[in-house]
């Protein structure tokens, strides 16, 4: 089945060609230890991002979210802290391979950026490919392949390829 | 309606026509794939997680040892030696000692019009050049090897018509980077770039392969050149396999097409902190530069090198600079010793190195802080040669040799 996604929005990057790997600092890409990873996380944006995040929050971004070259870091410390999702205008297609790989739910919603404040709450409504901000505003995600789907609703490749794929 | 050429090559492979949007299962012509740590090691583990004892088709997969090569500390060795033992246990067909995976595949002769092929690394859109289409599918080379086959959804397309010719001076480096300047970064986000035109087919190949190398920066999927009488050559003296051109139709409908002048084209720089900052070089001319570093799969070829002493024969590079020259192969590091091209750069004052991915991420060439290199890796994020506080911009091969003859930022056409 796939996660319920009710999530406040921990943080809006409105920059587009947003690069990932600013998310914990490219001095960081090669932490190991994923304790170091979640205390540099998000500090350049908010110093008590680390406290202030809860499981299930979810993050907003531009249009082309995760251009570069993107590293695994940032997101294993983000997954560590409990977000599990993101919503933006577009998505980096190599970034959004390899993330939703690892179960993160990567939805494409036009108009989000506009439609959220931080703290927002956003729901996403998995059957009508629909997400709801602050129990009013509606938006129509792009098509959400089905990969992408079951990726989520496996939590990772790995578990995928058994359960979807052998 | 008609098909783009990515469109063609994945139907083909498929069996059945399928079009942008399409979801479907594909079973790659060949799996790539080279030795990192959390690659191809990773790999070995998950087959073991999933209880799948080896690969079924090992003549579809093929393996490269090319990063930390020759490796200088002993956990990257351990990789090589797993990479080896991985291989062998699978029957997969290992290239050691060859130099990087992305052009000994093409001079080998295994990539030809048509093949679809998958690896990890996103810059093995260049083969594209030869008109395969060469996907990066980031960590699901695993279902590969687990399944044979890979979930892909079929790209959409930017045509891309190139006219007019370049000037002496500018290289298809800087008509990329230029297109990104044009488009912006997100111009062919999850597309697959189509190069045709009279343009394209003034280009050598050298040049087609640096095209399609850079795709991701326009944020595509990967990258296609039309073919011609050059690609029929570059075959010929690298394979047998056989082949047919993959032609797009002319109804073939594209997500967006564009059209650039190949007269209309200036040198250009791409400056920190990133692949979408593209530059005149105007921008900078005159800056201070440390280091030139010419090689990597994205140049690194005879052009490469040409480019370099069609301004430096004859001249030396600046004292208290440095140039790295790193052919992309072994073949090609045979081919410029023995076309005299080894010794000109080497008496131009460039430090010649054996082929190997590791100039272009750092692990050899390592900058420290406040040094600026120019360089023809595939990157310029801050960090990746081995210095966060050191600046890479990345410029084609002639900028680099003008800049280091001069010892800072040139327009090459200033020089000749």
């Amino acid at each position: 089945m796939l996660p319920k996604i009710n999530g406040r929005v921990a943080w809006k990057f409105e920059e587009p060609n947003y690069d990932i790997d600013n998310i914990i600092g490219v001095e960081n890409i090669k932490l190991s230890d994923i304790e170091q990873m979640k205390k540099v996380c998000m500090t350049d944006y908010d110093p008590d991002f680390i406290s202030v995040v809860q499981d299930g929050d979810v993050l907003v971004g531009a249009e082309n979210f995760g251009y570069g070259h993107p590293h695994y870091v940032a997101f294993k410390a983000l997954r560590a802290l409990g977000v599990r999702t993101v919503f933006a205008e577009s998505f980096n297609p190599s970034f959004y391979k390899g993330e939703v790989a690892n179960g993160v739910a990567l939805i494409e919603v036009p108009g989000i950026l506009e439609a959220v404040e931080r703290w927002s709450t956003v729901t996403m409504d998995w059957d009508r490919e629909e997400v709801t901000v602050d129990g009013k505003t509606v938006l129509k995600c792009s098509h959400v392949p089905q990969r992408t789907k079951d990726l989520v609703e496996c939590g990772n490749l790995i578990n995928y390829i058994r359960e979807k794929r052998l | 309606m008609g098909q783009t050429i990515i469109e063609k090559i994945l139907s083909r492979n498929l069996g059945r026509t399928v079009r942008a949007g399409d979801e479907a299962l594909f079973e790659p012509d060949l799996t790539l794939a080279y030795d990192y740590p959390g690659y191809i090691d990773s790999y070995e583990r998950q087959l073991e997680e999933l209880e799948i004892p080896t690969v079924k088709k090992p003549e579809k997969f093929m393996f490269f040892i090319d990063h930390f090569n020759p490796a200088g500390d002993t956990k990257y060795r351990e990789v090589h030696v797993k990479t080896r033992n991985f291989a062998k246990r699978c029957g997969i067909q290992l290239f050691e000692d060859v130099g990087i995976g992305h052009q000994v595949i093409m001079e080998k002769g295994y990539v030809v019009p048509g093949m679809m092929l998958i690896h990890f690394d996103g810059h093995v859109s260049m083969l594209g050049a030869l008109g395969a289409g060469a996907i990066s599918v980031r960590n699901a080379v695993i279902e590969a090897l687990a399944t044979n086959q890979v979930s892909i959804i079929v790209p959409g397309t930017l045509r891309v018509n190139l006219t007019g010719k370049l000037e002496r001076g500018v290289t298809a480096r800087d008509v990329f980077h230029t297109l990104v300047r044009q488009l912006g970064p997100s111009g062919a986000c999850s597309l697959c770039i189509e190069f045709g035109g009279e343009g394209l087919h003034s280009m050598s190949i050298d040049d087609r392969m640096v095209l399609c190398n850079q795709a991701m920066f326009l944020s595509a999927v990967t990258a296609v050149c039309e073919q011609d009488e050059k690609v029929d050559i570059f075959l010929k003296n690298t394979t047998q396999r056989p082949y047919s051109h993959v032609a797009p139709d002319k109804d073939a409908h594209y997500d967006k097409e564009y059209t650039l002048d190949l007269s209309t084209v200036s040198p250009v720089l791409v400056a920190p902190p990133s692949s979408a900052k593209t530059v005149p070089i105007a921008d900078y001319e005159g800056m201070r530069v440390d280091v030139g570093y010419v090689g990597s799969c994205a140049s690194g070829r005879i052009t490469d090198f040409a480019q370099v002493l069609d301004v430096l024969e004859g001249k030396h590079i600046a004292v208290g600079t440095r140039l790295y020259a790193v052919p992309s192969s072994v073949q090609l590091q045979k081919e410029i010793a023995a076309n005299g091209m080894m010794g000109k750069l080497i008496d131009a004052g460039a430090c010649l190195y054996y082929p190997s991915c590791d100039f272009c991420f750092g692990m050899l060439g390592t900058m420290t802080a406040g040094e600026v290199a120019l360089s023809t890796g595939t990157l310029n994020i801050p960090g990746r040669m081995g210095c966060t506080k050191a600046d890479i911009y990345t410029a084609s091969p002639y900028t680099i040799a003008a800049s280091l003859l001069k010892g800072k930022i040139t327009d090459p056409r200033t020089v000749f």
